[in-house]
């Protein structure tokens, strides 16, 4: 079996949560009268969390790594320009965040022609808010701030 | 002979044009999820769950099976043209499919694998419409140990979806510990906020499913190259000798199919591997397979069809997901305010048959599509990823944006079927069970938790008072805060400022009141004739109610008690008529804005007055609950007006369903006409009151309405002393 580097780091991250809540359950009531309180179950799961995590990071360590290699460059350009968008959104938007965001993926991101992306961008960003926001009443965000 | 006249009353529904478009549209998508590489039916799903809000549940589900086995075919084209399955349950069908399609037969391996997949869809939803039910019916017999088993199978069938057991084990402890998050529903305390008030709902299910299915899948895909060269499509239609090689294949990987799906966890995918290793042990010359056997694409193409429809069973009928699309569609019954499991048969027959009628009709439109289309279909395979990719980002981009603050959270108990043990008597859940209506959670004075006679000391943080127009609102807070008084009622009606727009008063005193932890009802005027007819009056009723619904969601008040109006003798059964709708309309726009109305059983009048209240006795009041099913709208129980001959309070506790109950109104009273009296001024039993009530189930808030702010002080005291002593017995 062979592992790659990322789950090694998800199972750390899992391992990492799992200690984190069973430090903050601790210190919650575990038991009132005949019931559970609010700290029982976040422990359990918490303890749950790191036993089975570390299992799988003990799995990663015995397994061999993985010779495969992906280029991760281009997908995390693609998340840190989705996230910036996700934020601006209340700030600037529907309309502006959505073609900026295109427009960078098209542009930037993918090497297309700037006219092409530009005109995809807003014939797209156009069609978004007429299909969801005008025909099917979905309440997106303001088509301008 | 039910399950027939069941379908006929789904195909009712099913053909109507909205569903029908619904429908096409789910089967269309789900055709081109499944051709298109990078996003799949969990994926479609998961990204057009926000856009669904407002919209009739009805149709949203119809939309998502549509998509779910719609995609079942759309896989097959990639992986009889380009090799390359669209879907893990149709990596079987591209070993012989893509020879086929090198030998210049893709045409007649799309063809048998739109006809096998189309018997097998049908013959599946034939399965699920017999089994489903008759599993339901065998399911409503369970009690908290058998749902407790059903939730522990739930949750290890969603952690074996996956490749790995331990990873998927990790994934679903992750889950729950994600539900952790915000403030227990129990007792009130803030857990995992991390300081963020944000997180003090906890994690909105939409968000995650999104980020997890919608955005992962893309951005796990977005590397991808260019689009493949594809083979052309000519001639669908099997030929005779192709037909006669299929027909018992295509029967076969149906039944596996079926009974593979119905199991939780296991999916489609299995269910092709096995019906694609069956046909290669029966068949006399095995070593065809491989090599473009034809058998070897009908008999995986009917199973994951089939098994698409069965993995519909375990989920419509015990809410237990079988494959982690359906856990999706699930979610989304939880968002609609549906409860998943044995009862959905009973209490949304509708839904489901019309999801199952509209399935037949699928299949169909999924033939259509799928012989004389295919080469149309064939030509998506030809646009590159890179020019799709941006497009379904930026939707979910706007799907963040849609409907903020409208969507449930992901709080304990909110994996399906745990939905189930949450609504056993001595659970703590309200009718509608979604976080945003979940009854209100003290949190200043002492904890309240407190299932019956054991905690009943703890009564005392239970009961709240009703302060109706005595003070204002800001003055009403910090009296309360002052009091530790967890609960109360208000009547906004002397300030029209605060149900007229959005006055900054709102958002300081929620703040207020939420950093306090004192919870906040509304109560509107019993004197406004919710059952109102005349023109431009019935009009303004309607108004009134919008007005507070929209004040609610300012305040953050939790609920809304509201009145069935009153009528004059003779046009009684017209003024309740008139009610039921009004209320309906309210109830809708409640749903909406995550708002709860509590429709209060009022007091009877003297046999000759003219005028009396709706609804003031067990039988009125059914009649409007039997009408109004909507989870927004659950039942204020005003004790002392249940207690007025020839009412009884027994009646009402045995005769309505208390776990719609939202809130009991205390006050003592002699039996003989409306008063608001202190307890132990009247005649009510409240030792026996309580026992009955805590005997129901019920564990949510009680509220005092009599005498001044003072006597409900000391009200608090003695009510709580009565219930503790009603716990000795």
């Amino acid at each position: 079996m062979r592992a790659a580097k990322g789950e090694v780091v998800l199972a750390l991250f899992f391992v990492a949560i799992g200690g984190l809540w069973v430090a903050r359950a601790v210190r919650m009531p575990k038991w009132e009268g005949f019931a559970p309180d609010s700290g029982f179950l976040p422990l359990i799961y918490g303890v749950l969390l790191t036993v089975l995590a570390t299992a799988a990071l003990i799995q990663c360590a015995l397994a061999q790594p993985s010779a495969e290699s992906r280029d991760v460059r281009k997908p995390l350009l693609v998340l840190a320009a989705l996230t910036a968008a996700v934020a601006a959104l209340p700030l600037a938007g529907f309309a502006i965040c959505v073609f900026l965001l295109l427009l960078f993926l098209y542009g930037f991101v993918e090497r297309l022609p700037w006219l092409n992306a530009t005109v995809v961008s807003a014939a797209t960003t156009g069609a978004l808010y007429l299909v969801f926001r005008t025909w099917l009443g979905v309440p997106l965000p303001a088509l301008l701030p | 002979m039910s399950a027939f006249n069941d379908l006929m009353m789904g195909f009712a529904a099913a053909l109507t044009f909205k569903h029908l478009a619904m429908c096409f549209l789910g089967v269309l998508m789900g055709q081109m999820v499944g051709v298109l590489p990078g996003i799949g039916p969990a994926a479609a799903i998961a990204l057009l769950l926000p856009l669904t809000f407002g919209t009739d549940p009805t149709s949203a589900i119809i939309l998502f099976a549509g998509i779910y086995y719609g995609s079942q075919y759309g896989g097959t084209l990639t992986s009889v043209l380009v090799s390359v399955p669209g879907e893990s349950s149709t990596v079987m069908t591209s070993i012989d499919g893509y020879q086929m399609a090198l030998q210049g037969r893709a045409g007649p391996a799309l063809g048998i694998a739109a006809i096998g997949s189309f018997i097998a869809g049908t013959l599946g939803t034939l399965g699920l419409m017999l089994l489903a039910p008759a599993l339901a019916n065998a399911a409503l017999a369970f009690g908290p140990p058998e749902y407790f088993a059903l939730v522990v199978l739930g949750l290890i069938a969603l952690a074996a979806v996956g490749s790995s057991l331990l990873k998927g084990l990790v994934a679903g402890v992750a889950g729950l510990l994600l539900g952790t998050i915000g403030i227990d529903p129990q007792n009130g305390i803030a857990r995992f906020d991390f300081g963020q008030t944000w997180l003090l709902d906890g994690v909105e299910f939409i968000v995650l499913t999104v980020a997890l299915f919608g955005v992962g899948e893309v951005v796990a895909s977005c590397a991808l190259g260019a689009a493949r060269p594809v083979a052309d499509v000519k001639h669908v239609l099997p030929t005779r000798e192709d037909w006669r090689a299929c027909r018992m294949p295509i029967l076969r990987g149906t039944g596996i199919g079926f009974l593979i799906g119905v199991l939780p966890a296991t999916g489609a995918t299995i269910a092709s591997f096995l019906a694609y290793i069956v046909e290669k042990k029966l068949a006399r010359d095995p070593s065809r397979f491989g090599r473009g056997a034809i058998e070897g694409v009908a008999a995986p193409e009917s199973a994951n069809n089939a098994a698409a429809a069965g993995a519909m069973v375990p989920m419509l009928s015990l809410g237990v997901p079988g494959s982690g699309t359906t856990a999706i569609i699930l979610g989304a019954l939880i968002m609609f305010g549906i409860r998943p499991g044995p009862e959905l048969f009973a209490k949304n027959a509708e839904l489901v048959w019309a999801v199952i009628a509209s399935m037949y009709i699928g299949n169909v439109i999924l033939l259509v599509l799928n012989l004389p289309l295919a080469g149309l279909f064939a030509r998506l395979l030809r646009i590159p990823y890179r020019w799709l990719y941006p497009p379904i980002l930026a939707l979910v981009d706007g799907a963040d944006g849609a409907g903020p603050g409208a969507r449930p959270a992901l709080r304990d108990g909110d994996a399906p079927i745990v939905h189930h043990l949450a609504r056993q008597p001595g659970d703590l859940r309200d009718a509608a069970d979604l976080s945003s209506f979940t009854r209100p959670r003290p949190r200043c004075g002492r904890r309240t938790h407190a299932p019956s006679q054991e905690t009943a000391p703890g009564m005392k943080d239970r009961i709240g008072v009703d302060i109706n127009q005595k003070l204002a609102l800001e003055p009403a807070g910090e009296w309360a805060c002052q009091h530790k008084v967890p609960y109360i009622d208000l009547c906004l009606d002397q300030t029209p400022e605060l149900l007229q727009g959005d006055s900054p008063r709102a958002g300081t005193a929620r703040k207020k009141l939420e950093s306090a932890g004192i919870k906040l009802g509304l109560h509107t005027l019993s004197a406004v004739n919710i059952a109102e007819t005349s023109p431009f009056v019935a009009s303004a009723a309607d108004a009134y109610l919008e007005a507070y619904i929209d004040a609610a969601k300012r305040l953050g008040a939790g609920w809304i008690v509201v009145h069935g109006g009153y009528h004059f003798g003779s046009d009684k059964r017209a003024r309740m008529d008139a009610a039921v709708a009004r209320i309906a309309r309210a109830a809708k726009t409640a749903e909406r804005k995550k708002v709860r109305l509590l429709l209060e059983n009022l007091n009877p009048e003297p046999a000759q007055a003219e005028v009396h209240y709706l609804a003031n006795d067990l039988e009125e009041c059914k009649y409007y609950f039997d009408r109004l099913d909507s989870p927004a709208l659950g039942w204020s129980f005003t004790v002392n007006h249940a207690h007025i001959k020839p009412n009884k309070i027994d009646a009402f506790i045995a005769g309505l369903d208390m776990r719609r109950c939202g809130e009991v109104r205390l006050a003592d009273c002699r039996g003989t006409h409306e008063e608001h009296l202190r307890p132990g001024e009247g005649t009510i039993d409240f030792p026996a009151m309580f026992a009955a009530i805590e005997a129901s189930g019920y564990r949510g808030h009680y509220m005092q309405a009599f005498g001044s702010l003072d006597d409900m002080l000391e009200g608090r005291e003695t009510l709580a002393a009565l219930a503790k002593k009603a716990a000795r017995k």
